[in-house]
């Protein structure tokens, strides 16, 4: 019954996750055979392993879901235009993914650095209020009175789709006409526009189904909603609830 | 770099299933865990770029070691998000609505994986990733280390707390 050591639970948890070395690990088992509640203790802490083996095991013998599969082949990162309020900067070429790679890191830092170069968007929709960009005419109308799903041709925008950001602010994904789509977030002065990507040059020749894919999200919005701490999408009902109160998502209780 | 992207592409298959299972003892349900991993696999694509792919010589099973070691991070990162945004949408929407209910525990074969499934739930996050990654994903606590972002210590004292908690709460059954 007597153990020649007193075995701490760091080190007995260490033996049971193949951590111990293997002296001290030969030294533990040979002390399980001459002390029962030392061995006990040991298979214990098996038990647990093994209990969820049992439990989470059989996942791998699933087969894989089809839409996990198609997301496999879905594309690597695209070019996006920033808006930030780092100053006018010259308008720079296209984004190499390395240069966008950086940007998606500098994003999730919450640092907003970029350039405007907006071609394919009517610029009477975005205006610079010196606390970033905030949208404008029909594109504000839009943010503010439609909701997502909804068809109004006449807007040249559709909302995609609306979430809760890190900080409790109103975000909505839109796309327009253009083939621009773009997020922008509700704050005190309006929307204001986080990121914007232009499918415009993506609908030439070697992809003529990108056109389509524009009312879709494009990575690089994904990106940047992954950025701001973007919540899961919120309901129809949840949407006018906040079209009501001016979209005030921010007044959260902490 | 392109190739790098490449690589990882093809090893990324090989490592879905594992990645499944570790979304299943993040998420509280089978779909959400599916959603999990497939916004996992999504954020990873389009961060492609991001992976450092090893040395060239390695074999395939470092390779592998590294696609899925960068995916349980990324998990865990999109699992953390996922989590304050929906604390953070139920205080606004609906406070009392959807209140979390814990399947109820029972001695027995299939009720003790269903309870230990609950029990999961229960712990604090980081414990919940400590478990996860050592006890069920069989990572060393350096490589769990390294894809929380901690030093081993803190892995090894999360992983104490979790143990502790969940034999506490599988050898006392809430009574409900």
């Amino acid at each position: 019954m007597n153990s020649t050591r007193n075995w701490d639970e760091a080190q007995i948890h260490a033996h049971v996750d193949g951590e111990l070395d293997t002296e001290l690990a030969a030294q533990l088992e040979a002390d399980c055979r001459i002390d029962a509640a030392l061995a006990d203790r040991v298979a214990g802490q098996r038990r647990l392993r093994s209990l969820l083996a049992r439990s989470f095991d059989p996942v791998l013998q699933e087969p894989v879901p089809e839409r996990l599969q198609a997301a496999l082949r879905g594309p690597t990162g695209a070019a996006a235009v920033p808006i930030g309020t780092a100053g006018s900067r010259p308008s720079r070429p296209a984004w190499t993914l390395r240069e966008w790679s950086a940007l998606a890191a500098s994003l999730v830092l919450g640092v907003l650095v970029g350039v405007i170069a907006l071609r394919p968007m009517d610029t009477s929709q975005l205006h610079d209020s010196g606390q970033g960009i905030f949208a404008g005419g029909r594109l504000d109308a839009a943010l503010t009175r439609q909701i997502a799903g909804e068809s109004r041709p006449e807007s040249g925008t559709a909302i995609i789709a609306s979430f809760l950001d890190g900080k409790g602010r109103v975000c909505r994904t839109f796309s327009q006409d253009s083939g621009t789509t773009g997020l922008a977030c509700r704050q005190a002065g309006g929307w204001r526009v986080e990121a914007l990507s232009s499918m415009a040059s993506a609908t030439s020749t070697d992809q003529p189904d990108y056109r389509q894919a524009a009312s879709t999200l494009s990575p690089a919005i994904i990106v940047a909603m992954d950025g701001l701490g973007a919540g899961d999408a919120l309901t129809p009902e949840q949407e006018r609830q906040l079209r009501d109160r001016r979209w005030q998502g921010a007044v959260i209780t902490p | 770099m392109t190739d790098s992207i490449a690589l990882l592409r093809a090893t990324l298959p090989a490592v879905l299933p594992r990645l499944r299972r570790f979304a299943r003892t993040l998420a509280r349900s089978p779909a959400d865990a599916d959603d999990l991993a497939q916004g996992a696999v999504e954020r990873a694509l389009t961060h492609a770029a991001q992976w450092r792919a090893p040395p060239v010589g390695a074999t395939p099973e470092q390779v592998e070691t590294s696609v899925r070691c960068w995916m349980f991070g990324i998990t865990k990162n999109a699992w953390i998000d996922n989590r304050r945004a929906w604390q953070r949408q139920r205080a606004v929407f609906a406070p009392d609505t959807g209140a979390e209910h814990v399947a109820d525990v029972r001695a027995g074969g299939l009720q003790d994986q269903l309870s230990i499934m609950a029990a999961m739930q229960q712990l604090p996050e980081e414990q919940q990733l400590a478990v996860s990654l050592v006890l069920v994903e069989g990572l060393s606590y350096q490589e769990a280390a390294d894809v929380l972002e901690v030093p081993v210590g803190t892995v090894t004292s999360r992983l104490s707390r979790g143990r502790e908690a969940l034999a506490r709460m599988l050898s006392e059954p809430e009574k409900s």
